[in-house]
């Protein structure tokens, strides 16, 4: 698992990459060659899937979604432990309704003649595979942490920092 | 059980699962997700599960991707890049280098001069997020590692990059002009000084705080001589440069606002090569060390969107804003419960999402009033920046708080900010109640 | 008692806008308050791009479909959104109206998308507005930084424009910085967005008039309604049309008249004759890609085209005979 998010952030990075080489590329063409990258746009969009979402698993794992913590310092750690697996359960939540819906859309948009305009008529389907794959890795990582969290709730154990 | 109701429970639902430490995406999300699936459930009066599922999947599938899928946003990460291998070049230590021998006497110097930087990075990005983002990735470590107090080096990065929309460019005013059929270029205009004053206000905040407790805000004990000052300010050229290009660049028709953040991190990148303080195959590992806080930032960003349809779904914006409508009011009285409004949105909803819900209706009722919507524009963008930095929702402190990867926790940051939203209230009454600070630029250039 | 959700993508400003606020009022009016509608505006609940789905889904009851932002998945409505043959807006929406309520295999497809089809919306034809010299023939176009903001554009790219992707909305501080020199606009967008003040020469490109932009109801929704209440909604479509034309030629004239009168008026330019003929032949490759998204449904993209033609020819001979609705004495 660790080695599959490693990757997923450098698919994101190298997605940073190709947005900023390519958006330069649109600027140096038209000053040049009189003529910007087709289809700039929705390649833009579509690369901002990977980008942006790629990285949700190696987030989760390393506990770095942003919380509040002045008042739930005052708890005791027991109730703290539990809170954490109710946060998760929460997680886990959005992350089925996300990963089901977008697997909706895949399916739809695979078994379709579903494209975008412009150029090159880029298909639709890849944007919404991209964003089943972040979501799914996200949601796997996240019963990782259901679990992890559960059983340090009931062991009365801190639960560790990172996965 | 009236919409609005649901509305109003779904905030205090969030608030309460806040405060116990719920991540902020989950927090926002989950509720949404639930409220949204109750109220499709219960739309003919019975309960009806079945055709509730898929709108509710439908819903918070569009409303997530299409806020990444998004070619405007792509200034966001890229952005938060820059300022991760701005500081790997060495460009931003040598601001904070010159920075602090130049501001040495003055109380709380370098936080001045980030908030100033705050102010020039507004020039050059549209939006507050990409502004608190950046900045907070080069001006609050530098704090950190003067020793200044964190709550100080957060709190004027959140507050300054909080002029990303006055000054221009600026989405919400573009968004704004949209919905009033206004001139952007006016709003433009207009929002330029009242970003002027803001600033002028963050400044006085962080004086006199400093004043109050020296102990924040550490100064040099030794005198730097003069040639070694001008050597500091000379070693800056980097970061000048990079400035140039971007204002040059947009303002000189070259290319567009959203496309200079990719311009400035290729020119970043160029130089910290150039320069041998980045190799070029460490390009990728030091843009993955950015993704996750990148990620878990924009996630939180979508969240919210799902969290506007289910405040659109609920008529909750306009149950409040019909509060004005109903009632027989004069303009005063109309404009500080307009106040009130907002910054009540504002502790929960993005700025976008705020517009869109309210403009519809509440520009007729400033219409109605007679009164100049250029000026209104400015009261209403001040306004939704102000709720970037109060709690329980504050994008930009959760921003920040994501690029400084935990370093200072958001509550401290919280703490460090009523002294600016003090000041902010103090700029707001003067916008509200000088019209002409918003309206002298527009109206000397025509 | 029922309430619609209805939402609409733009803002509450504008032609469009006041026919959508026309649709809310006169359904509830004319049920007696027994159907109201709770209009949201600037994609509140979901953007252009997800509306089909939506509405089909019922996250909305009400909406608008955009045929360019689901022109594979709903071509027989981007149909519309080609260059045809030049028409009358109001012709145009009378045209697909009637397509859209009498051919049986679109009705096949409106049931299908589980979406019940109410009336079609028209622009009027589009503009080419400029900074400076303009383009007064096509063999100007090379070099020139046009704005892209979306299909209608594609034409200047195979001239040789130098294509600037932008949203539409950044347009007007491109064109004040010199980062494009035209945009395609329309005459009052134009007006509205104080682009006029930017602008010199406005090139009639004999554009068609688009009336790809349908407003449906969910199907679900619509047959939970009374049969009288059903009527009523279909009626005050068709209403809407007549309504939303008058109030786009009224506009419309009126722009015209900011755009190329008084100080600073823009000039008007016509291009020679056989660059016309030319940008038909341009136009041919997306007539093409529209057929094959026609084929890829089931559609036979050549009959339904003809029958919109046929359908064209007919309503402008009525307006030719009796005149335009609110021109009627
Ligand atoms: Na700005
Ligand atoms: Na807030």
């Amino acid at each position: 698992m660790k080695r599959i998010e490693h990757l997923l952030d450098t698919v994101a990075a190298i997605a940073i990459v190709l947005l900023c080489i390519l958006i330069t590329a649109n600027i140096v063409a038209r000053e040049v060659i009189q003529t910007g990258v087709p289809d700039i746009i929705i390649m833009v969009q579509e690369l901002m899937i990977p980008a942006i979402l790629f990285p949700l698993a190696g987030a989760t794992a390393a506990r770095a979604h942003i919380a509040i913590e002045v008042i739930a310092n005052l708890f005791p750690a027991a109730l703290n432990r539990w809170i954490a697996v109710f946060a998760a359960l929460i997680g886990v939540v959005i992350a089925s309704a996300l990963l089901l819906a977008g697997w909706m859309e895949f399916w739809k948009t695979f078994n379709s003649n579903a494209h975008y305009g412009g150029v090159f008529m880029w298909p639709k389907w890849p944007g919404r595979a991209l964003f089943v794959i972040a979501i799914a890795f996200f949601e796997i990582r996240l019963i990782h942490v259901l679990w992890v969290d559960l059983r340090a709730a009931l062991s009365g154990k801190p639960a560790p920092e990172k996965l | 059980m009236d919409l609005a109701t649901v509305g109003y429970i779904s905030c205090a639902v969030v608030i309460f699962l806040l405060a116990i430490r719920v991540p902020i995406s989950f927090a926002i999300g989950g509720v949404a997700v639930v409220a949204i699936f109750t109220v499709f459930a219960f739309r003919t009066g019975t309960f009806m599960p079945e055709r509730a599922f898929w709108t509710t999947l439908s819903l918070s599938f569009s409303s997530s991707f299409d806020l990444v899928h998004s070619y405007d946003l792509s200034m966001i990460p890229l952005f938060i890049a820059l300022g991760h291998v701005a500081y790997k070049a060495g460009i931003t230590t040598e601001i904070y280098e010159a920075a602090r021998v130049w501001l040495a006497r003055l109380p709380g110097g370098v936080a001045i001069a980030s908030v100033a930087g705050c102010g020039g990075f507004s020039a050059i990005s549209g939006s507050s997020i990409a502004c608190a983002s950046t900045m907070g990735r080069i001006c609050t470590p530098e704090m950190l590692r003067l020793n200044y107090d964190p709550r100080l080096a957060t709190a004027s990065v959140a507050a300054g990059g909080t002029l990303g929309s006055l000054i221009p460019p600026s989405v919400l005013f573009i968004i704004y002009g949209i919905f009033t059929e206004s001139s952007i270029s006016q709003l433009f205009l207009a929002g330029f000084l009242p970003g002027v004053i803001s600033m002028l206000g963050y400044t006085l905040v962080i004086v006199l705080w400093v004043k109050q407790r020296p102990e924040i805000a550490p100064r040099p004990t030794e005198v730097t001589p003069m040639n070694e000052r001008i050597t500091a300010a000379l070693r800056c050229w980097p970061a000048v440069l990079l400035f140039v290009v971007v204002i040059g660049g947009i303002y000189g028709g070259i290319f567009t606002a959203t496309e200079a953040a990719a311009i400035s991190l290729m020119f970043a990148t160029i130089l910290g090569v150039s320069r041998r303080l980045i190799r070029l195959r460490d390009v990728i590992p030091l843009l993955r060390e950015t993704m996750e806080t990148t990620g878990a930032i924009f996630f939180i960003a979508a969240c919210a969107k799902i969290f506007v349809a289910l405040i659109a779904l609920t008529g909750l914006s306009n149950s409040l804003v019909g509060l004005l409508d109903n009632a027989a009011i004069g303009p005063v009285v109309f404009l500080i419960m307009v106040c009130v409004i907002y910054l009540v949105l504002g502790m929960f909803l993005d700025p976008v999402g705020i517009m869109v819900l309210t403009l519809p209706l509440m520009i007729p009722m400033v219409e109605s009033y007679d009164m100049n919507l250029i000026w209104f524009g400015v009261v209403i963008v001040k306004l939704l920046e102000i709720g970037l930095i109060t709690p329980p929702v504050g994008l930009n402190v959760f921003v920040l708080a994501g690029v400084l990867e935990g370093k200072v926790e958001i509550g401290k940051i919280f703490s460090g900010l009523w002294r600016f939203l003090g000041i902010d209230l103090v700029v707001l009454t003067l916008l509200v109640a000088i019209p002409w600070l918003s309206l002298a630029i527009p109206m000397s250039m025509n | 008692e029922t309430t619609l959700i209805a939402n609409e993508p733009g803002p509450n400003r504008g032609v469009r806008a006041k026919a959508v606020s026309y649709i809310a009022e006169q359904i509830t009016e004319r049920t007696g308050g027994e159907v109201k509608v709770e209009q949201n505006w600037g994609g509140a609940l979901f953007k252009t791009n997800a509306a089909l789905q939506s509405l089909g889904l019922g996250v909305a009851d009400m909406g608008v479909i955009i045929g360019a932002y689901s022109a594979s998945e709903f071509p027989e409505l981007q149909m519309a959104g080609l260059q045809l043959k030049p028409a009358h807006p109001w012709v145009m929406m009378q045209a697909m109206y009637e397509l859209f309520t009498t051919n049986e295999k679109v009705q096949a497809r409106l049931d299908e998308m589980n979406v019940e089809y109410i009336l079609t919306f028209s622009l009027t034809p589009g503009i080419l507005v400029c900074s400076g010299d303009g383009i007064r023939k096509l063999s100007d176009a090379p070099g020139t930084k046009i704005a892209h903001t979306g299909s209608s554009t594609d034409i200047f790219g195979e001239l040789g424009g130098n294509l600037v992707s932008m949203p539409i909305y950044d347009v007007y501080q491109g064109m004040e910085t010199g980062l494009v020199e035209c945009s395609v606009s329309y005459a009052y967008y134009t007006v509205a967005s104080k682009l006029n003040e930017l602008i010199d020469t406005i090139t009639d490109m004999r554009f068609s008039s688009l009336a790809s932009l349908a407003t449906v109801v969910n199907k679900d929704t619509f047959n939970s309604l009374t049969p009288e209440q059903q009527e009523i909604i279909r009626q005050v479509g068709r209403d809407t049309m007549d309504y939303y034309a008058e109030q786009l030629a009224e506009a419309d004239i009126a722009a015209m008249k900011t755009l190329t009168e008084g100080e600073g008026a823009a000039e008007l330019v016509e291009l020679p004759e056989e660059d016309y003929a030319r940008m038909s032949e341009l136009f041919q490759p997306s007539i093409e890609n529209w057929k094959a998204d026609m084929a890829a449904v089931g559609m036979d993209g050549d009959a339904l085209m003809a029958e919109l033609y046929e359908l064209i020819d007919k309503w402008t001979a009525v307006m030719e005979t009796e005149g335009l609705p609110w021109e009627r004495g």
